[in-house]
């Protein structure tokens, strides 16, 4: 089986700053793979693992960053096989529509693929659409969600997360199945996971040789950090009696 | 604005979109799943059926095309996952776009314009959607007095050949709602331990406050159910008065409660970020101040 997960490289809590104008700066290179994105790639692993005579091959579409060695090995070092990325100005800040469209490309390119796994959404503009998206585009059934992924003959068997409780749904691949960040504890990779990661292949495709990227379908007016709500910062001592007084005499109202 | 519709399959999700939709543009048609009798504020529903049988994840596809092929031009959704599954079977289905948890939702020259949050809850992202699906935040709409549905229409739902339900392990429905929360107590790593938990527990319910967590206390400390999560990957809130306790304040989670009215914070750390951004705060052990307000609260 050939399952192909799909992953995001985002910015680090460290990697955005916010200018004076309230407007976003990134700072280059403190980047990370999106941590739903590691779960996924368990998932897709433990999947291959179960199924057997199976790999994991990983995609990924962003700016030039998919260049980044650090990030390329955090990914590679967690048990895929191969990966390949796709490299196009603005991928990264793309509409959902837009990058599910470039994967789909991507995944077609690559061919053979079996099951595709997504995480729960990427930790940067958190959507939760790429995977749903990808499936859809590509006419494949599609089920988010999903807290844990049985192999059977032919099928794979999902526990998916609903309000009412847990359903247990049977999908006949190849499908999209997004999966939620409580379905397994990614493994942390060794020393020689690490290292293994440098020699693995890892292509990257400029947009240009791989789809037709298509127009945003909204229009973006703003990115920016919000207003500075003034707070009040009114702080009381709660080791003394006259402190927790004062508290309550600030909020006891309120309540 | 005409032809907004609204998908859903919970009762709160259906009065408050149906509501929002018909503020947006006069009317509201739904389509829906569940017990017959959801419909409300809206002039024709199409009823999929109970949502037994064949779930959300089998019916998404049909309901969004249905919606698609009878004129729907913008479709609102709720932020369950069912929800954002039918948002992306709807904008394939139109070619268009679809905003996720957006908190504000409005009309402009154009189509919607819509506020979400991103990059960890630091920045804000307006965009406008001409055509297409919005995930609505729970409180993003006004909910309007519940009139039934004008005209209910039953629709046969087909599923689909690749995906079949075959079990369903029920657990017990929350119905708290985070987000539509005037007051919230969110509980921080500082609780400690479930003896503390309950303490907090008794203070929000004395004030009459929804409760809710950050992340290290429903994923690894467990003591919330993960639905009770606040913040960017959780739910996304704005009350009135919110509370926290024992709550760090780091940034990740702090931006996600910015919008509330009144911050109060106890921490037993001076130095917590939390202090930075509140209105009221107290640096104090919380097995000491928690019991010293609700008696002073009942007193």
């Amino acid at each position: 089986m050939k399952i192909i997960v799909c992953y995001k490289i985002v910015p680090t809590d460290q990697g955005i700053a916010v200018n004076a104008d309230r407007s976003l700066k990134f700072v280059p290179g403190e980047v990370e793979l999106s941590p739903f994105d590691m779960n996924a790639i368990e998932a897709g692993v433990q999947l291959a693992a179960a199924v057997g005579d199976s790999k994991v091959v990983g995609v990924t579409v962003n700016d030039a960053v998919v260049e980044n060695t650090k990030v390329r090995k955090a990914a590679l070092s967690r048990g895929l096989a191969e990966g390949y990325a796709v490299k196009g100005e603005g991928l990264g800040q793309a509409d959902a529509t837009v990058t599910a469209a470039v994967l789909k490309a991507a995944i077609e390119k690559i061919g053979d693929c079996d099951m595709i796994i997504c995480g729960e959404g990427s930790g940067d503009l958190y959507n939760q659409q790429v995977g749903n998206l990808l499936g859809v585009m590509m006419g494949l059934p599609v089920v988010n969600g999903i807290s844990k992924i049985t192999a059977e003959d032919g099928k794979v068997v999902v526990e998916r997360t609903v309000d009412s409780g847990v359903d247990v749904l049977e999908v006949k691949g190849p499908a999209v199945l997004s999966v939620t960040s409580d379905i397994n504890i990614p493994r942390i990779p060794t020393m020689r996971d690490i290292l293994g990661a440098g020699k693995k292949p890892f292509a990257i495709w400029d947009v240009a040789d791989v789809a037709a990227v298509p127009d945003a379908k909204t229009e973006i007016i703003s990115v920016a950090a919000p207003e500075q709500t003034e707070r009040k910062k009114i702080l009381a001592d709660g080791s003394t009696a006259d402190g927790l007084q004062e508290f309550w005499s600030n909020i006891g109202k309120l309540l | 604005m005409n032809n907004i519709w609204v998908i859903a399959n919970r009762l709160d999700s259906i009065k408050e979109l149906c509501s929002g939709a018909a503020a947006l543009g006069g009317q509201a048609t739904l389509v829906y799943s569940g017990s017959r009798e959801w419909a409300c504020n809206a002039a024709k529903a199409y009823y999929f059926g109970d949502g037994t049988q064949l779930t959300v994840a089998e019916t998404a596809a049909e309901m969004a095309k249905f919606a698609a092929d009878n004129g729907a031009e913008l479709v609102l959704c709720d932020t369950t996952q069912d929800g954002r599954l039918i948002a992306s079977y709807v904008a394939c289905a139109l070619n268009a776009g679809v905003v996720a948890d957006a908190m504000e939702v409005v009309a402009s020259e154009n189509g919607l314009e819509t506020s979400r949050m991103v990059y960890g809850g630091s920045a804000f992202k307006r965009e406008v959607i001409a055509k297409g699906a919005i995930c609505c935040c729970g409180g993003t709409f006004e909910v309007g007095e519940c009139v039934p549905a004008g005209e209910i229409i039953d629709v046969a739902a087909g599923g689909t050949a690749e995906i079949h339900l075959v079990n369903k392990q029920e657990k017990q429905a929350s119905s708290v709602n985070l987000a539509a929360a005037k007051k919230l107590v969110v509980v921080g790593r500082g609780i400690g331990n479930e003896e503390n938990m309950e303490l907090a527990r008794e203070f929000a319910a004395l004030i009459g406050a929804e409760i809710g967590c950050t992340r290290p206390v429903a994923e690894e400390l467990q003591f919330m159910p993960r639905e009770a999560y606040i913040g960017v990957s959780g739910v996304i809130v704005s009350p009135e008065l919110l509370i926290s306790i024992g709550v760090s304040g780091q940034v990740q989670h702090t931006v996600g409660t910015s919008q509330a009215g009144t911050i109060v914070a106890i921490n037993s750390d001076k130095k917590a970020p939390i202090f930075d951004g509140c209105d009221y705060g107290i640096v104090g052990d919380l097995k000491v101040v928690l019991p010293d307000l609700i008696a002073k609260i009942k007193g």
